[in-house]
């Protein structure tokens, strides 16, 4: 396949040469240009800071795939952060995992039952679980497990935990959604309902699931990011909702459906946490940064292709 | 006299020593009366020293008002007078704590020479202070985080002291009864909750109720849009309280805008706001919240680079603006967007604020 081919028909990954390119150039620009990026404490930072960012951002894919949205998966983080430094520690994740499941059914069944917009819903949810979280814990503080703590603080074969972390989520988001008979249905549902419907995929079910899944990323990026701060925050989450939206279009995911892989998310994921970084380690004004930002996704997007399968 | 009391008195002598030096100090971070050490205890001397010129990091929760927008510029504008610094990198979190501990790594792994830190919460940053200390790396922190954290030194400011000031004035306004409303900064932020504590410490035993409390972000536009919620849903107010920033004026516009009779307001130090007290004869009282506070910190940093001593800690805690000093703030030739007290010398106020 030639470079232009790649630009202009990615295929179902959504996975074209701009998705990949972009994260590769960071690193080669950021590798000459920002001090100390080139070192070993540096890539375990940089490993650490995106790794919450693609526990979120790898069920935002699942939930774009099949055509949705779900901007309360940020929400979803910062319930978590609250639950578990205000319940007793052995039940701190049992509480948070059963909190993740009820926010992704009732998502979920708001978007297909009720037929409420994913914007809408999960907007709604997004502010509701919000104030949840400031009514459980109105400041930060508390004690987060120390099991928790461990679990993102061991080193083995001399890599950081937050490796170990990022690589289990993206096997089992990959074997999910490429290796089963699900990953494959929300593939359908995504690209046309309908026409997935007619061929007896449940769809009400899927994309109920597909919600539900989101949900759970929320709540283990929120077990993850509680321990490496060592502190609970109720307001952990806020920015994650975006940023994983953020990520997946910068990997090439399609917000209307149908398109979407784990990889473009790795990428996308990647060249976000680059972005902030690097931009760090240069000393780029604050003021400038956000623009920065919004011009790289607008410049990424801009160059993906637009089309829907079956266009 | 017994050697006892010898021995007293030797160490009170050595303790008003050990003050007035630290004093003596922190009139050299700040304008006489802005800022005093609060403990005896000192950095040894030497204990941080190393070899100009260093490179500053900055870590501080996130943007959002002009007084954060004013301590940045004056912050970055002190480091770049500053011969012994040859870089100052300022970080912002976005009001996200787990930025705050990414911006911090980065700092550490960018092998700044010091770090100044302004934690969104202090137990959210104690791992990357520690990391950065056992880095070798100073770390100066603005803000008290109450022995949470192993930083050299501490300058703190606002906190309860803000919110207390605040609501002792409005209970003698209003004689100790009444309805009023709460008008907070972020919900979550350490310094918004301080300044809370200090309003219900101030209102403890009196009949002032608080008849709504919502939270405004300290921003002129969010605060707009709430005190014209409040004021057209016909709700009682006697009198209202602020947690600082651009509110006050916001909620004054929107008093005069619909043409209600001004209540007592607690304000702050903002040069829009001392227009707005001016121009309409509010009754008010303004705590000082310095923009200067960063400038001190890179003081505060530089200093100990260099081997000199400072207290552990100090506190800026300068009287409020009354309607009788107003005259003293106020200036009619500058914008609604400068803050006083100011570390900036006249000529770059002109030209940062004039109108």
């Amino acid at each position: 396949m030639s470079i232009r081919q790649m630009i202009r028909f990615p295929g179902r990954s959504g996975l074209g040469l701009v998705a990949l390119g972009i994260p590769v150039v960071m690193f080669v620009f950021l590798g000459f240009t920002a001090p100390n990026f080139a070192t070993v404490q540096n890539y375990a930072n940089v490993n650490a800071q995106i790794a919450a960012l693609l526990l979120v951002a790898l069920g935002q894919m699942i939930v774009a795939v099949s055509g949705g949205i779900d901007l309360s998966v940020g929400s979803v983080l910062s319930l978590t952060s609250a639950i578990i430094v205000s319940v007793d520690p052995a039940l701190a994740v049992p509480a948070a995992l059963m909190a993740g499941l009820c926010v992704g059914l009732v998502n979920g069944i708001g978007v297909t039952v009720f037929a409420v917009h994913p914007l809408i819903m999960t907007l709604a949810s997004m502010t509701f679980l919000q104030g949840l979280a400031l009514l459980i814990l109105p400041v930060p503080g508390g004690d987060v497990p120390d099991y928790l703590e461990a679990l993102v603080r061991f080193t083995f074969l001399g890599l950081p935990a937050a490796f170990y972390w990022c690589v289990l989520a993206v096997v089992a988001t990959w074997v999910l959604t490429s290796r089963t008979r699900f990953g494959l249905r929300i593939f359908a549902v995504g690209a046309n309902d309908l026409n997935a419907a007619r061929n007896g995929v449940n769809v009400t079910m899927q994309r109920i699931t597909c919600y539900v899944l989101c949900s759970f990323g929320g709540v283990l990026a929120g077990l993850f990011l509680s321990a490496r701060v060592a502190s609970a925050e109720p307001t952990m989450g806020v920015q994650y909702g975006l940023e994983s939206v953020t990520a997946i279009a910068l990997g090439g995911v399609l917000l209307a459906g149908g398109i979407g892989s784990v990889p473009g998310v790795i990428a996308g994921t990647v060249a976000l946490g680059l972005m902030t970084n690097g931009m760090n380690l240069i000393g780029v004004s604050p003021f400038i940064r956000a623009a920065a930002t919004g011009l790289l996704l607008l410049s990424a997007v801009s160059l993906q292709p637009r089309k829907t399968i079956g266009a | 006299m017994t050697l006892k009391v010898w021995g007293m008195r030797a160490c009170l002598l050595a303790g008003c020593v050990a003050l007035a030096s630290g004093s003596a100090l922190a009139e050299e971070l700040l304008a006489p009366g802005l800022l005093d050490p609060t403990t005896e205890d000192m950095t040894a001397a030497g204990e941080f020293a190393k070899e100009g010129p260093y490179t500053i990091g900055m870590s501080f929760p996130g943007l959002g008002n002009t007084w954060i927008v004013q301590m940045v510029q004056e912050t970055k504008y002190e480091a770049a007078k500053t011969e012994s610094i040859k870089e100052f990198i300022f970080t912002e979190a976005g009001w996200a704590s787990a930025k705050q501990v990414s911006d911090m790594e980065d700092l550490i792994a960018r092998k700044v020479d010091a770090i100044i830190v302004a934690p969104m919460a202090p137990a959210t940053v104690k791992n990357q202070v520690d990391a950065a200390i056992a880095a070798g790396i100073l770390v100066t922190t603005y803000g008290s985080s109450e022995g949470v954290l192993n930083s050299a030194v501490e300058l703190n400011l606002g906190g309860k002291a803000f919110g207390r000031a605040g609501g002792e004035w409005l209970k003698q306004k209003l004689g100790g009864k009444g309805t009023i409303w709460a008008f907070r900064g972020i919900a979550g932020v350490n310094e918004e909750t301080l300044r809370y504590e200090g309003l219900m410490e101030a209102l403890e035993g009196s009949d002032i109720k608080i008849g709504s409390e919502v939270f405004g972000d300290w921003n002129y536009t969010k605060g707009k849009q709430l005190c014209e919620n409040l004021v057209l849903s016909g709700q009682p107010v006697d009198a209202i309280w602020f947690s600082g920033a651009d509110m006050t004026r916001a909620c004054v516009d929107v008093f005069k805008d619909v043409g209600k009779p001004l209540v007592p307001m607690t304000g702050e130090g903002n040069n829009g706001f001392l227009r707005i007290w001016t121009e309409n004869e509010l009754d008010s009282v303004a705590p000082i919240y310095t923009p200067g506070i960063g400038p001190a910190l890179v003081r505060a940093t530089v200093a100990l680079l260099e081997g000199k001593q400072l207290n552990k800690s100090y506190y800026s805690d300068p009287a409020p603006i009354t309607n009788e000093t107003l005259k003293d703030y106020y200036r009619p030739d500058l914008n609604d967007a400068f803050w006083v007290t100011s570390t900036y010398p006249e000529d770059e106020i002109l030209k940062n604020f004039g109108k």
